[in-house]
């Protein structure tokens, strides 16, 4: 692969992967999530169709002498935050399955969300915040090891929250401090700090400043969308990561002002969602890898 | 985390989050007596908007879940959205998500829907004709 390389998301939905399937030839690495391709049998987790056809894509488009497409994953499930001891067995269990995934399709690194999935046991599917205590940084930490057995390059994204424990800038601080020397890598999604930034009012690149871009190893690009003021009493506005619309030009901007800061920055996404693509989209993503690739080139 | 850090914060806001009315239960929580400072703070910080909207997507997340994974619930929501609808509120009110995967969703929604089903007079497969009995 190129030094910063240009990657896509794949998504578990059979019409967005036959539009993106022409656009393969932009990138250099496809991303997945290791849950999508699991499929829940008594007392295991088997596998469903869509490895294979994401291996079928990887292998059709493959560049060089390479037999497919690399891979990375980045995951929703793993729960990082979450501190009660009866999620431990869980957690392994995921960790387990995702090194069998890992023996598969050889990951060129591995991520998943900052937050937690489950409160006491419940199943929210959205990461969560929690909350930015020294005992919850310690924690978290503390997993960095085990995770780094998995895969050396194991990162953590900083999610896109719509609350916070603390003021919104407690959330950067909390992923400033799990990702600095000694604790994991960071998946650094552009998308998400801008979003918290307007809508929790702070100023974006003065919040970046407050990382450790050294640990740094992907940056996510993606667009999202503003909620419907009738869903809230006060009629207000928010921002929300649906990730299924273009990258705004904000992002862009970022993207040109903090890329170049990351020393180890390996790889550079775009994310869609599924459901998020139409027959007409296909050149706007078309688009989007191109310019990425110009301004990672830009860099070089 | 409780006054003593133990579990029950957690509990409670993950209760808040699919209450019917979650900036209610959250307000409950707040007032809790027995939440210790560290937790009372933390719990204040929360802003109603961000909170709301979180648990509207929580929601909307274990919506799709079901709907992925059952085709009774599928039908049913294309048959009669609005008794569906009002079925799943109360279900996600009550019933404590669990369920990683569809399938597993669709298992939990189905065995509670087993224990409130009533069919209308004279109704068969008629998905437009099935009420959920704990259902407003």
């Amino acid at each position: 692969m190129p030094s910063i390389a240009v990657g896509l998301t794949l998504q578990p939905e059979p019409r967005y992967l036959e539009l993106v399937e022409p656009l393969l030839g932009f990138v250099d690495y496809l991303e997945v999530t290791p849950e999508t391709m699991w499929d829940p049998r008594p007392g295991h987790l088997g596998t469903n169709a869509f490895a294979e056809l994401y291996f079928g894509l990887a292998e059709r488009h493959a560049k060089g002498s390479q037999p497919h497409l690399p891979f990375v994953a980045h995951g929703v499930g793993l729960s990082i935050g979450d501190l009660d001891p009866a999620a431990d067995p869980e957690r392994e269990a995921w960790i387990q399955r995702l090194a069998q995934n890992h023996r598969r399709f050889a990951f060129r690194w591995m991520s998943d969300h900052l937050g937690t999935t489950t409160l006491a046991g419940e199943t929210m599917a959205l990461p969560l915040p929690v909350p930015p205590t020294p005992r919850t940084i310690a924690a978290i930490r503390a997993r960095a090891p085990s995770l780094r057995r998995l895969h050396p390059l194991f990162a953590l994204e900083n999610t896109a929250h719509l609350f916070s424990f603390g003021p919104p800038l407690a959330e950067v601080d909390l992923f400033a401090s799990v990702t600095r020397p000694g604790g994991f890598d960071a998946v650094l999604d552009l998308y998400n700090v801008w979003m918290m930034a307007e809508n929790g009012k702070f100023d974006v690149l003065g919040a970046l400043t407050r990382l450790d871009l050294r640990a740094v190893i992907e940056i996510h690009l993606a667009g999202g969308s503003e909620s419907d003021p009738t869903w809230l009493s006060s009629g207000r506005r928010l921002l929300v990561d649906t990730h299924d619309q273009a990258v705004p030009e904000p992002v862009w901007t970022l993207l040109d002002a903090i890329g170049p800061r990351c020393p180890n920055l390996r790889g550079v996404t775009l994310e869609r969602m599924e459901g998020a693509l139409g027959p007409d989209d296909a050149h706007l993503l078309a688009y989007e890898l191109k310019r990425v690739r110009e301004v990672v080139s830009r860099w070089s | 985390m409780t006054t003593s850090d133990g579990p029950s914060f957690e509990q409670a806001l993950a209760s808040a989050l699919r209450a019917i009315d979650p900036l209610a239960a959250l307000a409950e929580l707040r007032g809790f007596p027995s939440l210790s400072a560290e937790l009372r703070e933390l719990a204040s910080a929360i802003d109603p908007d961000g909170f709301r909207l979180t648990a509207l997507i929580v929601a909307r997340l274990r919506l799709e879940r079901l709907i992925h994974g059952s085709p009774f619930a599928a039908t049913w929501s294309d048959a009669d959205p609005a008794r569906f609808t009002a079925a799943f509120r109360r279900y996600h009110a009550e019933v404590p998500p669990a369920a990683r995967f569809p399938t597993d969703e669709a298992t939990c929604f189905e065995a509670w829907i087993d224990g409130c089903l009533v069919l209308e007079p004279g109704a068969t497969t008629d998905l437009r004709r099935v009420t959920c009995a704990t259902a407003g």
